[in-house]
C-alpha cells in the first residue's frame, strides 16, 4: 500500500524559509477571505426584514429623507402594513371628528413587527374611543425618522388635520438620523464587523450610542433642544397640546438611560410640552421578553400595550384628552 | 507546472495547517464570546424605490 497523505513527495526539495513564510500567510489569507466570503451571504435577520419592507413602502423625499409610499399594501414576516394616502400607519383619516390625535415617530411608534391594531398608537386609539366616541388617533410615525423630521412632518401634517393633540413617540436615538447625517453602513469587511461586535471591539454598543447623543453640548443634544424649541414654539401658535412620550431603548434593563430621560423631560416642560415617560413602567421586566424578535429590540405587542397604557394614564392624569 | 503549484503540493502542511488553524482559532473565539448587547440600526439608508 502506498501513504500518498500526510507526506511531501520523496523528490521535494527542500522550501527556504521565505517560502515558508509565504505559504503560511496563503494558508491565513485563503482561511480569511473564505471566512469573508461566508459572511456576506445574506442572513434573513432584522437587516433584510427592514430592507424587504424600504423596497416596498418606503419612497425618498427631499424633505423628510423619506417618507411611507400613499396607498402602499406590505407583509413582511407576517406582518401586514397599510398606509393611507397622507402616507400614515393605518385607515384613511375620518372626515371631521371631534378629538383627533396625530403621533410622529419612529420605527418604535410605527410599530415594526407588529400588527396594526398592536401598536401603542392604536390600542391609545381605543381607549380613547371608549371615553370619546368621535375620536380618531392617526399613526404618522415612519420607520428611520428623528426628532428634525417629526418636527417638519407636524408642519406638513397638523395645519391639514386640525388635531386637538400631538403625540410624539420620541426614542433615544431620534438625535441621529437628522440635519442630512444619517449613518451608513460602512464599506469594508463583513467578517472583521462580525467579530468585532461578538467580542466587544466593533465599536459603540446601543446604549454607549444613544449615551453619547444626548451629551450636553453634543450636536445630538443641541439638534434635540432646536426640535423641543421649535415643537414647543408650535404648539403654542397653533393652540394643540402637545405631548412627547419617552420611550425606552429595550437594549437592557434596568434601564441605562433614565439620567438622559430625567433631562430630556426637564427639556420639554422647558418648552411647554407636556412629558409621558414610559421607562419606569418596564422596571421590573425580563427585556428580552419584550423584543419583537430575537434579533430585533423592537418592542412586541406586550411591550406596546405596556406603553400605550402609561401614555394613556397619563394623557388622563394631565386633562389631556376628553373627560 | 507551475513552481507554485509544485511548491504548494510538495509543502501543503506549511499553508493547510495555518489555514485550519484560523478557521478553529475564529470559530472558537465567535462561539465562547457572549453574545453582544443587540443593536438597532435605526437611521442607516434605507434602500427605496
Amino acid at each position: 500500500m502506498t501513504r500518498t497523505a500526510d507526506v511531501r513527495s520523496p523528490d521535494a526539495r527542500p522550501a527556504s524559509r521565505a517560502a515558508k513564510l509565504g505559504l503560511v500567510v496563503f494558508g491565513v489569507g485563503v482561511a480569511l477571505l473564505g471566512a469573508e466570503l461566508v459572511a456576506r451571504i445574506p442572513r434573513d435577520g432584522y437587516d433584510a426584514r427592514v430592507r424587504a419592507f424600504a423596497e416596498l413602502a418606503v419612497v425618498p423625499d427631499t424633505r423628510l429623507s423619506h417618507r411611507l409610499r400613499p396607498g402602499a399594501r406590505v407583509e413582511v414576516a407576517g406582518v401586514a402594513y397599510r398606509v393611507s394616502s397622507l402616507g400614515t400607519r393605518g385607515p384613511e383619516p375620518s372626515a371631521s371628528p371631534r378629538f383627533r390625535v396625530v403621533v410622529l415617530g419612529d420605527s418604535v411608534t410605527m410599530g415594526w413587527g407588529v400588527a396594526e391594531s398592536q401598536t401603542w398608537p392604536a390600542q391609545v386609539g381605543r381607549a380613547l374611543a371608549a371615553r370619546s366616541h368621535d375620536s380618531e388617533v392617526i399613526n404618522a410615525a415612519v420607520l428611520g425618522w428623528g426628532v428634525a423630521q417629526y418636527v417638519a412632518r407636524f408642519d406638513e401634517l397638523v395645519p391639514a388635520l386640525a388635531p386637538k393633540l400631538v403625540l410624539v413617540g420620541y426614542f433615544p436615538n431620534d438625535p441621529a438620523g437628522t440635519d442630512g447625517a444619517r449613518t451608513t453602513r460602512t464599506p469594508g469587511s463583513e467578517l472583521y464587523r462580525l467579530l468585532a461586535a461578538r467580542l466587544g471591539g466593533g465599536g459603540m454598543s446601543a446604549t454607549a450610542h444613544e449615551r453619547a447623543l444626548h451629551a450636553a453640548g453634543s450636536p445630538g443634544w443641541r439638534t434635540v433642544q432646536r426640535a423641543f424649541r421649535t415643537l414647543g414654539a408650535r404648539c403654542r401658535e397653533t393652540h394643540i397640546a402637545c405631548a412627547i412620550a419617552l420611550l425606552p431603548s429595550l437594549t437592557r434593563l434596568p434601564y441605562p438611560l433614565a439620567d438622559e430621560h430625567r433631562r430630556l423631560a426637564a427639556l420639554g416642560r422647558a418648552h411647554g410640552l407636556h412629558v409621558v415617560d414610559v421607562a419606569p413602567t418596564l422596571a421590573r421586566r425580563e427585556v428580552r421578553m419584550l423584543w419583537v424578535a430575537a434579533d430585533d429590540t423592537h418592542p412586541n405587542a406586550a411591550a406596546h400595550a405596556l406603553y400605550a397604557d402609561a401614555i394613556f394614564r397619563s394623557l388622563v392624569a394631565q386633562e389631556l384628552v376628553p373627560r | 507546472m507551475s513552481a507554485a503549484w509544485t511548491l504548494l503540493r510538495e509543502h501543503w502542511r506549511w499553508w493547510l495547517v495555518p489555514l485550519l488553524l484560523t478557521l478553529l482559532i475564529g470559530a472558537a473565539l465567535a462561539a465562547l464570546a457572549p453574545d453582544p448587547e443587540p443593536t438597532m440600526p435605526l437611521h442607516y439608508d434605507l434602500p427605496t424605490r
